[in-house]
């Protein structure tokens, strides 16, 4: 191909590129791509085993 | 001559530029080439642009990609999955419910909680309750939200670092034991409690730290009415009024309906005499305040009054009466009637500016219904008023409504001022070894004259036992996080005989504890001591040594405490015996107040805050005020004459200035207050306490005082305008009463209709007389099945703002934040809306729940481009919102005003997206969808409750009924001022309010056929003072 090293080189900048865009925008303060990360994933919901619901028999 | 050209002159017919007009050479040359210059020259490829086709590509993916990427956590809902193991007594999709006490409030009412999945999203009263019978208030609608606050303490905090519950307990249990070695003071400060499990609690931990003393404080407490009661009565337990006895009542600055006491028990028992429709016997209801307060706006006469002269007040009143009733006077000793007879009415009434008419007529429904009436004193006046108003009701015989089957109990007596002000002394000595804030905040709400932050820095070892951050953990040594009480156990005795148990609906989501098993830990004085069970098993224990084994029960002790925790409630037959005599010694003690030279301030409890505690729950912080509809501050509130003495207006910042404290607010002119008098509300100006709390409004505690006989009214105050200005957010307008183009409009437009009960009994028909027939140019629809509608009984509703938080929690309604709410751009689907009539001086007050009124010729249906609002079957005005392109036509057309835009995705916008998360989320109720940007909605009728029910009644095979439903708002009504239900159904509650004579519906005419139903108010007047 025609300019190969060239081709290479421009690949590598637009990576690069990319990768500190990325970065640039998750380190912005703006609220739609950094939701606060407060308790993301599971959490302990569970139920009590000793709470007597009203639809148990007693 | 060339075509076109001109013959006269050279120059063409036509002609495309001034240069071709005038023959330009250059334009006759172009003329002449078919092509421009350099078209056809030849092609350098050097001189392209550097970017080939191949690297446009090569970038156009590489945006692509690094877009997707940044994006890549966006909207991610997570995996759903289902159980493997499905829990006994779980069916994914059916709500379960569990009995348990609220804590919102002193008032332990007893609750059911919705839960969905394990998690609870809904509370609501427990029918089975004596007390509060199935109702909540706004505070216990919304303490849910508490439960989910992302921040809550998760995990012990040792010197502002994060630790273990080991190393925690650990220092601690040897602080403890250092501060008994060195015979050092350990304080242990706790707010009021009913539960006699963890009154044991503390005094087992008194018992195994001998050195403890135990603090009691509340910020607002009863502690002048019991001074008054016991005064009269000796230690004998205060009993509940029976407000649904009462014929007449008189409320001195009393905010029953609204703060005081229960004031579900209360809402319900007032409003069963205020109810038109099923002919109950109006009572009469008068009021003597300063401010204007929730109550006040309910009441058939208010005067306004001073609190200095209450007590001259209830004397008068007294004299007047005994006067001339001799069978009175012997009620009373020489003594007595001594101090009274100097009191007279009409000499007070000069005094006071009040209507001596209106007193007179007062008197008069006192002795004509003596035995049957109330006096009723708040309890910010000082016990001198609170005995004079025991000794009122003594002499009438009025104790017959004190109501000893519902007496209050009382674990932990106060605290006095001088206990806690030696306490701080001996923190400030080092004689203290440890303080423990047992889930109370001193250095926010003890009065500044006490320096507690300042005494706290003396003590080595500061603990502060809490769920959220806040000022007293911030100055503390070691925060522990404690349970929200839907996490824990407990059990609550708030009436003599009543006893209900809270278990907790969730295992704790966090690394927290329960209050009470770490004291139970530190007991025992081992870290390993503690286990999740450890309270529980305490609790069952003591449950079963002080109820069980009261109870004649036939029943094994398990079956029994599962019974308990199934129903949320015991009674047991323990009514007090009613006191015989009354202590008249104490009369002698009376002192009338003297009168304030400066301005008399008057701290009030917030109505949705508290004492602080819920100030960052957005919810109540944006649930509008009840009388001047401020949200997200507080501020104090001046009569509209001092606000023209002082110079100030809305907004504008006064200075008040007691002795040297001071503390700058911004204004707000409120309509019926007394002259030189400012109302504030404390719960605001909170630091380290949340994202939500801190900053909002401003914080009154500085003026708390410990002299005066009220540490809440505060005399020879000094306000002046400071000339700066601030930003109030109110959802009502404020228009000049005076302004010709709004006074009485909403009377003039019929939005309020209103009369006396005596034009009522003379003409029942006076609130349709001037009625017209209506029109419409189609045949209306037929509703041949059910057939949805509400009705709201304007005498019930006291503005309460129940219903606004329940809607909030059932519908999934954002919080949207002081900006937002300064354009309007609330989201509560169901408002109250309060109108002033008469003068600013002496207004009257109505209240008006508005919400979608479900119209059956909806303009807003007509209007909207996409259908995506349309009318059900059944009557109701849907909203489809995926349909829906966000034009707002629907709301323009709206007569009602009761459409919200989402104009943000609020969950985002919201202070940074704080509730945004994974932890809030799970409060939504599944059922709900949660509306995005852009989308209009409104009120349906909880149309997930309806359809629920349709389910059930199919599942049954069934006709579905009006009475299966009930909304949410209905539901937590403590008035029962909403009826909900099929008009089509004979015999229907709904049909009897929608055909009775005082319903109206607002601005009927304009045909938009409402099916919001409501019954005039009346106002129980002399019948003297009709028109």
């Amino acid at each position: 191909m025609i300019n190969k090293k060239n081709n290479r080189r421009k690949f590598l900048q637009v990576l690069t590129g990319s990768a500190i865009g990325i970065i640039a925008v998750k380190a912005l303060p703006s609220g739609i791509f950094n939701r606060p990360k407060v308790h993301k994933g599971k959490f302990n919901i569970k139920i009590h085993s000793s709470a007597i619901p009203r639809n148990s028999k007693v | 001559m060339k075509n076109g050209e001109n013959k006269k002159t050279n120059n063409p017919e036509f002609w495309k530029s001034l240069k071709e007009y005038y023959n330009d050479p250059e334009v006759l040359k172009a003329k002449a080439n078919e092509f421009a210059d350099g078209v056809t020259d030849d092609f350098d490829p050097s001189e392209m642009s550097r970017v080939s086709r191949r690297k446009f590509l090569a970038l156009l993916s590489a945006s692509a990609a690094f877009t997707a990427t940044a994006c890549s956590d966006y909207r991610d809902k997570g995996d759903v999955v289902p159980y493997n193991v499905r829990p006994e007594g779980v069916l994914p999709g059916k709500a379960n419910y569990y009995a348990s006490t609220c804590s919102g409030c002193s008032q332990s009412c007893g609750i059911l909680v919705k839960t969905r999945e394990g998690r609870p999203i809904k509370i609501d009263g427990n029918s089975d309750h004596p007390v509060n019978k199935g109702k909540t208030c706004a505070i216990g609608q919304a303490s849910i939200l508490n439960l989910y606050d992302p921040e809550r303490l998760q995990q012990p905090i040792i010197d502002k670092r994060k630790s273990s519950w080991k190393k925690a307990d650990t220092e601690i249990i040897s602080a403890l034991k250092e501060s008994m070695a060195e015979k050092k003071e350990i304080a242990l400060i706790t707010h009021q409690t009913d539960s006699q499990t963890e009154k044991k609690v503390l005094d087992d931990f008194v018992a195994a730290y001998p050195n403890t003393k135990i603090y009691t404080y509340e910020l607002f407490d009863s502690g002048n009415r019991y001074d008054g009661w016991k005064k009269a009565y000796g230690v004998t337990p205060l009993p509940s009024i029976m407000w649904d006895k009462a014929n007449v009542i008189l409320s001195l600055d009393a905010d029953f309906l609204g703060n005081e006491g229960n004031y579900i028990e209360a809402m319900r028992k007032y409003s069963s005499r205020r109810d038109a429709v099923n002919n109950a016997s109006f009572n009469r209801f008068y009021i003597a305040e300063a401010g204007l307060s929730l109550t006040g706006m309910s009441a058939d006469y208010r005067f306004r009054l001073s609190p200095d002269l209450q007590l001259e007040f209830i004397l008068s009143l007294l004299n007047e009466i005994v006067s001339n009733d001799p069978a009175m006077r012997t009620k009373l000793n020489s003594a007595a009637f001594d101090l009274i007879f100097r009191n007279s009415l009409e000499k007070f009434a000069e005094k006071s500016g009040l209507d001596y008419g209106k007193l007179v007529n007062l008197v008069i429904d006192f002795k004509n219904n003596a035995g049957k009436s109330i006096v009723y004193a708040g309890d910010k006046l000082s016990p001198d008023v609170h005995y004079a108003v025991n000794l009122f009701n003594y002499v009438l015989g009025n104790n017959n409504l004190y109501d000893y089957k519902s007496v209050f109990t009382n674990r932990l007596e106060l605290s006095d001022n001088k206990d806690l002000k030696n306490l701080v002394e001996s923190m400030n000595n080092g004689m203290v070894g440890a303080v423990i804030h047992y889930d109370t905040n001193p250095v926010y709400h003890f009065p500044p004259e006490l320096d507690y932050a300042a005494a706290l820095k003396n003590v080595k070892t500061s603990i502060t036992l809490s769920e959220l951050p806040n000022e007293s953990i911030a100055a503390s040594y070691y925060a522990v996080p404690i349970n929200h009480y839907l996490e824990s156990w407990g059990d609550s005795n708030p009436r003599v005989g009543i006893y209900s148990l809270k278990q907790p609906v969730v295992a704790p989501i966090f690394g927290t504890r329960q209050k009470e098993s770490i004291l139970l830990t530190w007991i025992i004085g081992k870290t390993e001591a503690y286990s999740e069970d450890i309270y529980h098993s305490y609790l069952m224990e003591n449950f079963k040594d002080s109820v069980y084994d009261k109870t004649d029960s036939a029943a094994t002790f398990n079956h029994f405490w599962n019974t308990a925790l199934h129903d949320g409630i015991i009674s047991i037959d323990e009514s007090a015996r009613p006191p015989v005599d009354f202590d008249m010694a104490n009369i002698n003690l009376l002192k009338p107040s003297t009168a304030s030279g400066g301005f008399t301030v008057i701290l009030n409890k917030n109505y949705y805050l508290g004492d602080g505690r819920f100030s960052n729950n957005g919810w109540l912080q944006e649930t509008p005020h009840p009388v001047t509809k401020v949200a997200w501050d507080n501020y104090a509130s001046i009569a509209p004459n001092t606000a023209k003495t002082l110079g100030v207006e809305f907004g504008d910042f006064v200075r008040i200035k007691v002795d040297e404290r001071n503390v700058d607010l911004p204004v707000v002119v409120q309509p019926g207050l007394i002259e030189n008098f400012v109302s504030v509300e404390l719960g605001y100006g909170r630091e380290n306490s949340g994202e939500v709390a801190n900053g909002v409004g401003f914080n009154v505690n500085v003026l708390l005082q410990f002299n005066g006989k009220s540490k809440w009214i505060i005399n020879n105050a000094e306000v002046a305008k400071t000339g700066e200005s601030y930003e109030l957010v109110s959802t009502q307008e404020h228009h000049a009463l005076d302004d010709e183009s709004v006074k009485d409009f909403h009377k003039i437009r019929g939005i309020i209709k209103e009369g006396t009960v005596s034009e009522y009994k003379k003409n029942p028909g006076f609130i349709k007389e001037h009625d017209h027939e209506l029109f419409g140019i189609t045949r209306g629809h037929e509703y041949n099945d059910v057939k949805w509608a509400m009705s709201i009984d304007l005498n019930k509703c006291t503005s309460c703002s129940a219903c606004i938080t329940a809607c909030n929690v059932e519908n999934n309604i954002p919080v949207v934040g002081k900006d937002q709410v300064g354009r309007g751009r609330e989201m509560h689907w169901i408002r109250l809306d309060r109108y002033y009539s008469g003068t600013p001086e002496e207004p009257k007050v109505s209240n008006q729940p508005m919400l979608c009124q479900h119209c059956d010729n909806a303009p807003c249906e007509n209007v909207c481009p996409v259908n995506a609002t349309n009318h059900s079957p059944d009557g109701l005005n849907q909203m489809v919102y995926n349909r829906c392109v966000g034009t707002r036509y629907c709301a323009n057309n709206c007569p009602y005003k009761v459409r919200r835009f989402n104009f943000y995705d609020f969950r985002d916008h919201f202070a940074d997206a704080y509730y945004q998360n994974d932890l809030t989320d799970l409060t939504n109720n599944p059922e709900v969808t949660v509306r995005s940007r852009g989308v209009m909605e409104k009120c349906t009728f909880c149309v997930q409750r309806i359809m629920e029910a349709r389910s059930e009644s199919i599942k049954d095979g069934r006709k579905l009924k009006g009475s299966d439903v009930q909304t949410a708002c209905q539901q937590v009504c403590p008035a029962d001022a909403i009826v909900f239900g099929d008009v089509n159904e004979e015999g229907s509650e709904i049909q009897k309010y929608r055909e009775h004579e005082l319903g109206y519906h607002v601005l009927e005419e304009l045909y938009v056929k409402p099916n919001v139903t409501y019954i005039a108010k009346l106002r129980n007047t002399h019948s003297s003072e009709d028109v």
